[in-house]
């Protein structure tokens, strides 16, 4: 195809080299340096997709970040991407888009059927429709709105690119590159700030790039140009293109996205699609600009209706005429602008201005140039349906209210220019309590809350010479306060055309008789209609009006429809705009991917994990794991095709008869040192342990201030000063913390320290009837008798030549011992027991096995230290000292805690001996009672007791105490069960505990 | 042999990521380093003891933040107020703060099984620590460390070298594995030489 609208003699693209792309399956062609916008409108295409609601046809509004609707589905090495702006996505070899929105082709679609009953469909319909009949909504009108809703298509495949995140630090960082954001940069660089200046776009130099300007007798391009250069060779500058700064956070934190291989076919293997930056700025200068703000008449979403400012950069940056027949319509100087490119370079355009006879320096030349000119004119509506084929044109009256008769002018494209909107998005987002200024009739920031600066366009500046003076003047006082350097760099000096004021006129009534849609925003189809009935509806608050309506929502923030939604709420209130106020501004700014969101926190670094230093051997065994928090446990070991159920129950039964080994590395374990540390723990743990031997351990219960279990353990004396704590895994680090909070804040007269040693050591747990006799064997120089090792013993020895400590403590219930060895040792160490284990029918045994050993045994665990038992309820109270203070001691007076009927863990069988009762389930004393049926406690932990082989359950109920012989029921809703159960024991198996002593 | 270091079965030697076309220089050196006497050093609060009259291996302790009193052998990483942590390639030196820090005052805990040390080298290291830890590393200086997180991992950073840039990253060795295979994925953009 022919690029009829592309100039010969003008723009930045490279035209040696020649891109084919595809938009809807036609081929095209584009240069290098165009963006899919330019090189489709260079190709004559202004059709690009259909709108949200009522499926208009849409073309190109804006050229850059402002475009609020042409939205495609981006095709890039056999990966698609939803939600990608034509005018931002850079054009590559091999690029395809389509249309979004759309079925079965954007020229014709079936959703355009909502045009025609646009009446039927105004602000609040979905809200008031699909409010009945209720059974409609998850079968017909959620499914419906799903698929006509969205802009695009995300991919269910699996993102294969990268992504990454940086941490970065500086000075100064410099959101924007125009005229503004250079000065300040380099006047902060030279006075030697770290700076770091990011640009959205490819191209540095923002409107320098379009202006006709003069800066130190060099053009606003050449100057932008040499500027840049110049930054770019500086070490403490970081400049960077295609970055978007969307979010301002607290402590001058801002996050950018930078696009690293978007506008390439395919990203270099290993290196990122997106970086994501969290930069942490001393000061942070917003030179974001400012977005050309739309007139608002009929049909003004019609393809061919766009800003002037777009046409001008489409014209400049991309030799691409916008159109033929130019209409430019506008209240203020800057659509002259572009009406003047438009003749230089050949294309007659026609100029309708508001104002009645403004006089500027732009205007004349305009005359100069013999273009067209109709004072005190408007566009009464845009004519033509995929694309302007006319324009509706009147005369206006010095009021505004009144149209003269009503013209036809023949015109290819109509562009708009209603003055400017300073970008304040990311100044808001800090918390700049932002200002109306009447002269713009727009916001600008006001007092700043952390170390922001706006400059520029952005703050309500337009003209370049006193934006360039702020600028230098900006940069140069912000680096000096940082570095106290005083190397400043004088303003250059500037020529440019004086503008006159702009016309405040932003709407154009309707003529009599005609309803034509005036839409304020073009992504969501707002119109002027919509806002009126939200208001006549009662909406108040701008930010109702917005959700009412979804004005200004959505990707495109309401980018050129905010001002307008407010100037048109602030007239139908008959308020003035700072009354009506602006909604929040969010971040991000612009849409970002959820893969530079994510980073590379997917797969398996999703989340890390914690291994044990036996892992190896426990894979190569056929462990099945399961996630302890993020520790990583062998769950059962499996043997051929076993299931967890059979799989545990052997290695259970293998400990009640044999020997089992388990690993317990993953246990907290804490060093305690110091000349307090017995005073620690007396503290700390309800019992008493100022008089602990050396060489023993003992049981300990730790509770919060309110009384509740935090957590139990073993605590063992190594010597006179130094405690060797262990604690659950899942609550190691918050018991860490706990010591560490109460000695330094607390109690910062104990001279103790504490460090976790859960990682210096490995540890194994030999449990079973057969633990002693493979215990003497792994280590012949020790007395494991009794009497050489009794229950709650502690010895350190040696292990084949390797350091060992032994603890003879149980978690199973058996016989049974600890030996811990230093992690570098932990696989010999496992391997050796192994080894010499075989004699005694060692098996090892996982988590699920290790859970039933302690069920029945009625030790309790995390499932009923679940942060609401108390000491009693889990049979604690002889642990509890009345002598002593500790931690939680004065909370386990309060009455519901000393009640006689509290709660109490308890044995649960159910009463065929056969049905396994769900975790959860609730115990009720009438399974038929009507609901709610009165709890009186719930099951907390279940196993098949391998010692009775039957099931066999821990519950906490009510009144447990006396409650042993009862007939209950076990509810579960979830599984729909309802089980007749016997309270027993918790203690179902050795209940003296004769075996951990034998 | 009884002793397997925490990255013994994970580390690999060879060349990996974006590293074609580039010469050594260019290349991330990363390496498991083990073996190390790994001692945390803690004085206590009502200690009165003068560090400044103690000498371990002929290094003082400096209580100056983030500092390192190092030698060839032997580094003691500042880990907090009256808090140190040393590493030294030489066992005995365990001996000697035995001997000089008397139990009364201070609580030595031998942590030397407890990490995983990775070392980077090359000028592009700091790139991979910005990639996973919000610290500011544009101004961390040849024999400085800190103590901060590296993906949701907890990492004690010891800065070696700054011509070309040289660190020493400790984690908890359970991390290992997953710290291990996060810093390598970071250096594939960059190439990197296992060694």
């Amino acid at each position: 195809m022919t690029q009829n609208y592309r100039l010969d003699n003008i723009g930045l693209i490279n035209r040696d080299k020649k891109i084919s792309f595809k938009f809807n399956g036609v081929t095209y062609f584009g240069y290098e340096g165009d963006t899919l916008a330019s090189a489709l409108l260079a190709n004559g295409v202004h059709l690009i997709g259909r709108s949200f609601k009522y499926h208009r046809p849409r073309g190109f509004f804006g050229a850059g970040v402002d475009e609020p609707y042409a939205i495609v589905q981006l095709y890039r090495n056999n990966e698609t991407e939803p939600n990608v702006k034509a005018t931002e996505q850079e054009l590559f070899e091999g690029l395809e888009a389509t249309s979004v929105n759309c079925w079965p082709s954007v020229n014709f679609d079936i959703g355009a059927i909502n045009n025609l009953l646009k009446i039927f469909l105004p602000a609040g319909f979905y809200y008031k429709t699909f409010m009945w009949p209720k059974s409609f909504w998850y079968k017909v009108y959620e499914p419906f709105i799903r698929k006509a809703a969205g802009l695009g298509v995300a991919s269910i495949e699996h993102d294969k690119e990268r992504y990454e995140h940086k941490y970065e630090y500086c000075d100064l960082l410099i959101a924007g590159s125009g005229p503004s954001g250079l000065a300040s940069a380099y006047a902060a660089a030279k006075n030697g700030a770290r700076v770091i200046l990011a640009e959205d776009k490819p191209r540095f130099g923002g409107t320098l790039l379009t202006s006709e300007v003069n800066i130190g007798n060099q053009t606003g391009k050449e100057w932008a140009e040499n500027i840049i250069s110049e930054l770019k060779e500086m070490p403490n500058v970081i400049v960077k293109n295609r970055s978007q700064v969307f979010g301002y956070y607290d402590h001058n934190m801002l996050v950018m996205s930078e696009k690293l291989s978007d506008h390439l076919p395919k990203t270099k293997k290993y290196n990122p699609k997106q970086r994501l930056w969290y930069i942490r700025a001393k000061e942070v200068l917003i030179s974001s600009g400012s977005i050309e703000r739309p007139l608002v008449f009929g049909n003004n979403d019609t393809p061919g209706v766009m800003l002037s400012s777009a046409a001008k950069e489409y014209l400049k940056v991309y030799g691409v005429l916008v159109g033929k027949k130019p209409l430019i319509f506008t209240n203020n100087d800057s659509g002259y602008e572009t009406a003047i490119e438009f003749k230089k370079n050949g294309v007659d355009p026609i100029i309708l201005d508001t104002r009645k006879e403004p006089k500027s320096e732009i205007i004349d030349e305009a005359k100069k140039l013999d273009i067209q000119i109709k004072f005190s004119y408007v566009v009464v509506a845009a004519k033509g349906y995929k694309k302007v084929k006319s324009a509706e044109v009147a005369k206006i009256s010095d009021n505004k209210n009144e149209l003269g008769t009503v013209e036809n002018i023949n015109c290819d494209c109509i562009c708009v220019s209603g003055f400017w909107t300073p970008t304040i998005h990311l100044a808001s987002q800090s918390g700049n309590k932002t200002t109306f200024n009447k002269d713009i009739d727009a916001f600008v920031p006001g007092l700043s809350k952390q170390n922001e600066t706006t400059l520029g366009a952005a703050n309500g500046t337009f003209t370049l010479e006193e934006t360039l003076k702020k600028s230098f003047e900006s940069g140069y006082e912000l680096s000096k306060k940082i570095t106290n350097n005083d190397n400043k760099t004088s303003s250059p000096t500037v020529m440019e055309k004086k503008s006159t004021t702009h016309d405040k006129f932003w709407c154009v009534p309707l003529p009599k008789g005609k309803t034509y849609k005036r839409f304020l925003d073009f992504q969501n189809d707002v119109a002027v209609s919509d806002v009126e009935i939200a208001l006549k509806e009662g909406y108040r608050s701008i930010e109702h009006v917005k959700r009412y309506t979804t004005l200004g929502m959505a990707t495109d923030q309401g980018k050129t429809s905010n001002l307008n939604g407010l100037q048109l709420v602030s007239n139908i209130e008959n308020k003035i705009v700072p009354e009506v106020g602006h909604t929040t501004f969010r971040p991000p700014y612009t849409p970002v991917t959820i893969g530079a969101i994510v980073g590379r926190e997917i797969g398996k670094h999703s989340k890390p994990t914690r291994k044990s230093p036996m892992h190896s051997w426990h894979e190569k065994n056929n462990a099945v794991f399961v996630d302890a928090g993020i520790w990583v446990r062998p769950r059962y070991y499996k043997i051929g095709e076993e299931t967890l159920f059979e799989g545990s129950k052997r290695e259970a039964k293998n400990v009640r008869t044999n020997v089992g080994v388990c690993d317990v590395t993953t246990l907290g374990k804490i060093d305690i040192k110091g000349p307090d540390a017995a005073e620690l723990l007396n503290r700390v743990y309800t019992n008493a342990w100022l008089k602990l031997p050396i060489g023993k351990a003992r049981y300990g219960v730790m509770l919060r201030e309110d009384g509740i279990v935090m957590d139990d353990g073993t605590t063992t004396r190594i010597s006179e000063n130094h405690y060797h704590m262990t604690t659950t895994t899942a609550q190691a680090a918050n018991i860490l913390s706990h010591l560490e909070y109460y000695l330094q804040l607390v109690w910062p007269e104990l001279n103790v320290n504490v460090v976790s040693t859960t990682e210096q050591w490995a540890g194994a747990a030999i449990a079973g009837p057969k633990s002693r006799n493979l215990l003497q064997k792994l280590f012949p120089n020790i007395d494991a008798s009794n009497e050489g090792l009794p229950f709650m013993g502690y010895l350190e020895t040696d292990l084949f030549g390797v350091h060992a400590r032994i603890f003879r403590i149980s978690f199973s219930g058996e016989l049974a011992y600890e030996v811990n060895v230093e992690s570098d040792n932990g696989n010999f160490m496992w391997e050796k027991i192994m080894e010499v284990g075989q004699e005694f029918k060692i098996q090892p045994y996982g988590t699920e096995a290790l859970s039933t050993l302690r069920i029945e045994m009625g030790h309790i665990a995390g499932s009923e230290l679940d942060g609401r038992t108390i000491p009693y309820d889990n049979s604690l109270e002889g642990l509890v000292s009345k002598k002593k203070d500790f931690i939680g001691k004065r909370s386990l007076d309060r009455k519901a805690f000393i009640a006689e009927d509290r709660q109490k863990v308890v044995g649960v069988v159910p009463i065929d001996k056969k049905t396994s009762i769900p975790e959860g389930s609730h115990l009720v004393k009438d399974a038929m009672a009507p609901i709610p049926n009165p709890k009186l406690g719930y099951i907390s932990a279940s196993c098949w007791s391998v010692e009775y082989d039957n099931p066999f359950s821990l519950g906490i109920l009510k009144d447990g105490k006396n409650m042993i012989g009862q007939k209950l029921f076990a509810m579960s809703p979830l599984k729909n069960k309802t089980i007749p159960v016997e309270i027993v024991s918790s203690h179902y198996v050795d209940p003296k505990g004769e075996r951990v002593r034998s | 042999m009884s002793s397997i270091s925490a990255l013994k079965n994970k580390h690999t030697k060879g060349l990996f990521g974006d590293h074609e076309g580039k010469n050594d220089n260019e290349l991330l050196k990363v390496s498991e380093l083990s073996d190390f006497l790994i001692i945390q050093i803690v004085k206590y609060k009502s200690s009165l003891t003068a560090i400044e009259n103690i000498k371990i291996d002929n290094l003082s302790l400096k209580n100056e933040t983030l500092n390192i009193s190092c030698n060839a052998n032997t580094r003691i990483l500042w880990n907090g107020p009256n808090n140190w942590l040393l590493v030294s390639l030489k066992k005995e030196v365990l001996n000697e703060i035995n001997e000089k820090l008397v139990e009364a005052d201070f609580a030595i805990t031998n942590v030397s099984h407890s990490r995983a040390i990775i070392q980077i080298e090359g000028k592009n290291t700091k790139e991979i620590l910005k990639k996973g830890c919000p610290f500011n590393f544009n101004e961390l200086k040849k024999d400085t460390c800190l103590n901060s997180t590296y993906n949701g991992m907890s990492v004690t950073i010891d800065m070696l070298d700054d011509n070309p840039d040289k660190v020493r990253i400790f984690t908890l060795r359970s991390f290992g594995e997953s710290f291990y295979h996060s810093i390598t994925d970071a250096c594939l953009e960059f190439g990197y030489k296992g060694v």
